[in-house]
């Protein structure tokens, strides 16, 4: 059976929640996308964000965490729903969602003491206990505002019945009040608020309540619930568990799993150092335990994931926010039998989470419409006035990229690469370990250039000559850059081998017993490779001028990467050095503050991971004997894969 | 050099269903394939011809819908396509249908009998054994590599620790693994298949249908595991250790013993380890 032939036979049948009637089963999941104004209300940004995923097809959007009380703020760029004028700013938002037939559901929280600005002005929770998640001393909350809290949610609730919303979800979830309230060590009251079990689940017992009289029996209330915190002393699968019956006990309409920290997102927002589909297992658990629907999550990127998911019976409906913002048309493309035109989110966590973890305007590293949805988003792409003729030199992703936006428009697109298959550097950050999923940038695009018809050449070197036979209308040079390992003293006259990240991944043979890494780069690159020698049995030996492994990373990912290194034996990590000397077979790292230096001998090979420097040769030639010459990707500057792809949509879509 | 290629139509197993009450496969309103070993054994049939000459016909036992699967055999290329179907033949095992099917081979004087390894619906292996018994020629199973050389068929077949090199001569039988090739994809043919009955074979009606299977399904059941494609970890192990496991796919790694050096230091190192030495031929 091909792929495009698939039947999906739960993935887009309804789905009943409450009164709510569903169109599918995918949810785009509940995450702060920071386009909300400083003071807490939603935008046009913020509603075009929402209306994109609905455009393509998603059968709910749980709109991001909304706070409802004023001791109660993640951070600035968070919406607060008792503000003066909140319910005017979104009256029109779900009767927009609506007409795509979309569901929409508001989600309710208070961070308690997980607030994200730094400092913070003050944060609240059941007890002044330093929250192992927070880095935070909260005050305790008296019983008058936690029955204001209580009304907030209440409030809250019914201020989104009224506006038009489908439902609201609380956050329970790997952070925030709710969770405070139910964990012994983050709840020491002795009031009616804590205590035993049930005396922790007061709260939230009195808090379902006081929503239940507002909204009325048959409105959907559903819990997003951390299902393991995979910490000493959060929630832990057999506590999710009990929550999620006693969430059922209470009335509570569905369960949308979670899992992970707060501070540590790494086991929340999973980075592509765990399989797809990883908190399966956790919804999976639950969905036997209790008798109301179960959204399950983690890692899901793909239609046929989900439908796996539900016909496995792990689930009823299936989440993601990642795969949504990758690829808004995820449900139409399935619906349609288009299941190779799927864009797979590749856990990067580059552009979303990196984003937002610094309160700022979530982006996506795959899809530049990410934040931009009126100016590149769906339907927005125009034929060309005037077709042309493009030769475009390069086919790594942004010489690609380049070329599938300029087909899309109709113009006659011929891609040139120089080695024997498409995606440039992508074929070699490919080999890092645990990286291999990196290449699905390349697929996605390679596929959309054979189905616009782009002809590609590999295995050709462009010259002068060849540009002058094909003679095209436009050239765009996209030939990428060269690593490079700036001189270090001594490098004449060493034993040592030095090599560059690129040549380490694709000569793991050259790679010595005794590895010096050097990472002055700060992403990926310098951080991801220390594994493939250590996998090979070498001891490695890893230096940064920066205050930590992978400085440019994501949290999530660094965490992960910390996970596996530190259980090598063979492993050492000091930060703040830089590289001094070479002799030998040592090599001399300097302290950045103290000058002090560190000689680590018996050393056979140094990774040195660097910036790497343009190829513009052909671009500078070309420049001085044609018209319409352009560069694209790290031809301009070495740069990640989302400066990249914007570069080459913008140029593609002007020309 | 005739060459006979033995198919069976079975119903797609991703939908299949079991009937409580008889224990037989449900084949009403599930998808009918080509059974995917078979079309192996059709690709290896047409390529010895390629080199050889002669003839290929496919035959196929089952109701007349089952010509379906001998019409995707000539669009693949095959010369004749013969169906027996009679109503005798309904309730058929596998003993029945080996007998049923070497009666309509004896008469076409193969020089080779080619099948695919299994059915995907029953999974037995033993229709092509059994026709081989019942000619009293000599029969190949697992077979991953075959060719003919004049009077001789050379096969390797694919067993626990290698593979084993024979020759024979013909005329033979040999089952197929699917790894033996990659089928061509069917074109046009203007053939049909031929429908053959009982009566045209000249078989004895005792050994054919229900009368002729002693084979009775005593029970089945399911094993009980609820089938989860995703990974899981147990939620009694450590945090750190969940974790790991979890960026593990579930799996503890096996802990690996790098060897680096020349061709020829690493295969000294190979030979010298004991571990390794019970699992080479000599």
């Amino acid at each position: 059976m091909n792929s495009s032939q698939r039947e999906f036979k739960y993935l887009f049948s309804p789905f009943k929640i409450g009164n709510v009637e569903i169109k599918n089963r995918m949810v785009f999941q509940s995450h702060v996308p920071y386009f909300a104004t400083q003071d807490g209300y939603p935008t046009e940004a913020t509603k075009r964000y929402y209306l994109e995923r609905a455009k393509g097809g998603v059968g709910l959007i749980v709109i991001e965490s909304m706070m409802v009380h004023p001791s109660g703020i993640y951070a600035p760029g968070c919406m607060c729903l008792w503000k003066e004028g909140i319910a005017e700013a979104f009256k029109d938002f779900p009767e927009r969602v609506h007409q795509y037939g979309t569901k929409v559901f508001g989600q309710l929280s208070h961070p308690g003491a997980n607030v994200f600005a730094k400092p913070h002005q003050m944060a609240s929770a059941p007890s002044q206990v330093p929250d192992d998640e927070a880095r935070v001393i909260p005050k305790e909350l008296d019983i008058e505002t936690i029955e204001e809290i209580i009304q907030g949610f209440a409030q809250s609730a019914l201020l989104l019945k009224q506006t038009g919303f489908d439902g609201v979800e609380l956050k329970f979830a790997h952070d925030g009040l709710l969770r405070a309230f139910v964990l012994p060590n983050l709840n020491r009251r002795t009031d009616k608020y804590g205590g035993d079990y049930e005396g922790r689940l007061t709260f939230f017992k009195e808090l379902v309540q006081a929503i239940r009289e507002k909204v009325g029996p048959d409105y959907p209330v559903g819990v997003r619930l951390c299902l393991d915190q995979f910490s000493e002393k959060g929630v832990t699968q057999e506590y999710g568990i009990k929550l999620a019956k006693s969430c059922e006990r209470l009335g509570i309409n569905y369960i949308n799993g979670d899992s992970g920290g707060c501070v540590d997102c790494s086991m929340q927002i999973y980075p592509m150092y765990l399989p797809l589909g990883v908190g399966v297992y956790l919804a999976s658990a639950v969905k036997k335990a209790v008798n109301i629907p179960v959204f399950a999550c983690g890692r899901v990127n793909d239609p046929v994931l989900m439908e796996m998911i539900l016909e496995e019976g792990h689930a009823d409906m299936v989440g993601s926010a990642r795969q949504f913002i990758c690829d808004p048309e995820t449900a139409n493309k399935a619906m349609a039998g288009e299941l190779d035109d799927v864009r797979h989110c590749i856990a990067c966590n580059d552009g979303c989470l990196f984003q937002c973890m610094q309160g700022k305007p979530i982006r996506c590293v795959q899809n530049p419409a990410t934040g931009r949805e009126q100016e590149l988003g769906i339907g927005t792409l125009q034929p060309a006035e005037e077709p042309k003729n493009i030769m475009v030199i390069g086919g790594g992703i942004a010489g690609m990229k380049f070329a599938e936006i300029a087909a899309k428009r109709k113009h006659k697109v011929t891609v040139y690469e120089k080695e024997e298959i498409l995606g440039g550097q992508l074929n070699i950050a490919e080999k890092m370990p645990y990286r291999a999923e990196i290449t699905e940038v390349s697929r996605y695009i390679r596929l959309q250039l054979d189905k616009y018809g782009v002809e590609c050449h590999t295995n050709v070197n462009v010259d002068l000559g060849l540009v002058e036979k094909e003679n095209p209308d436009v050239v765009v040079v996209a030939t990428g850059s060269k690593a490079y390992v700036p001189e270090i003293k001594g490098d004449k006259n060493t034993r040592v081998k030095i090599m560059d990240v690129r040549y380490a991944l694709t000569h793991p043979g050259e790679i010595g017993d005794n590895v010096v890494v050097f990472d002055k780069h700060g992403h990926i690159q310098g951080a991801g490779i220390v594994e493939l020698p250590l996998s090979m049995g070498a001891k490695v030996h890893y230096f940064t001028p920066y205050e930590k492994i992978g400085a440019d990373v994501d949290p999530a990912t660094t965490e992960l990467i910390r996970k596996r290194l530190f259980d090598y034996e063979d492993f050492e990590y000091q930060i703040h050095y830089t590289i001094e000397e070479v002799k030998e077979n040592a090599v001399i790292m300097k302290h950045c503050y103290s000058q002090k230096q560190v000689v680590v001998e018996n050393v056979d090979t140094l990774i040195y991971a660097h910036y790497s420097v343009s190829d513009t040769a052909l671009y500078k030639e070309l420049k001085k004997s044609r018209k319409q010459v352009y560069s694209v990707g790290d031809c301009n500057a070495p740069r990640l894969i989302e400066q990249t792809i914007y570069d080459s949509e913008i140029l593609a879509r002007e020309l | 050099m005739n060459v006979v290629v033995c198919i069976k139509q079975v119903p797609n197993t991703k939908e299949v269903r079991i009937d409580p009450e008889t224990k037989n496969i449900v084949r009403e309103g599930v998808p009918s394939i080509l059974n995917p070993y078979d079309a192996n054994a059709i690709e290896a049939a047409l390529r010895i011809k390629e080199e050889n000459g002669g003839s290929v016909i496919a035959i196929s036992m089952g109701p007349q819908q089952a010509a379906e699967v001998l019409q995707e055999a000539l669009n693949m290329g095959v010369d004749r396509a013969i169906l027996l179907s009679d109503r005798l033949f309904a309730g058929s095992d596998t003993l029945a249908t080996g007998y049923a099917l070497s009666g309509a081979i004896k008469g076409l004087k193969p020089d080779l009998i080619l099948c695919g390894s299994e059915a995907i619906d029953g999974c037995t292996g033993q229709v092509g054994p059994i026709i081989a018994e019942n000619l009293g020629i000599p029969q190949f199973t697992y077979v991953h590599e075959i060719s003919v050389q004049g009077n001789s068929a050379k096969v390797s077949r694919e067993v626990k620790e290698g593979y084993e090199l024979l020759s024979c001569k013909l005329p033979v039988l040999a089952c197929v693994l699917k790894g033996i090739n990659i089928p061509r994809k069917p074109g046009i043919s203007e053939k049909y298949p031929e429908v053959l009955s009982a009566k045209d074979c000249n078989m004895d009606a005792q050994r054919l249908g229900i009368k002729g299977s002693p084979t009775r399904v005593a029970h089945i059941s399911s094993s009980g595991k609820s089938i989860s494609s995703f990974v899981s970890v147990d939620g009694s192990l450590s945090p750190g250790e969940r974790i790991k496991l979890l960026m593990n796919g579930g799996i503890v790694p096996k802990k690996i013993n790098f060897t680096k050096g020349t061709a020829r230091d690493l295969a000294e190192v190979i030979l010298s380890d004991s571990t390794v030495k019970g699992h080479l031929h000599s």
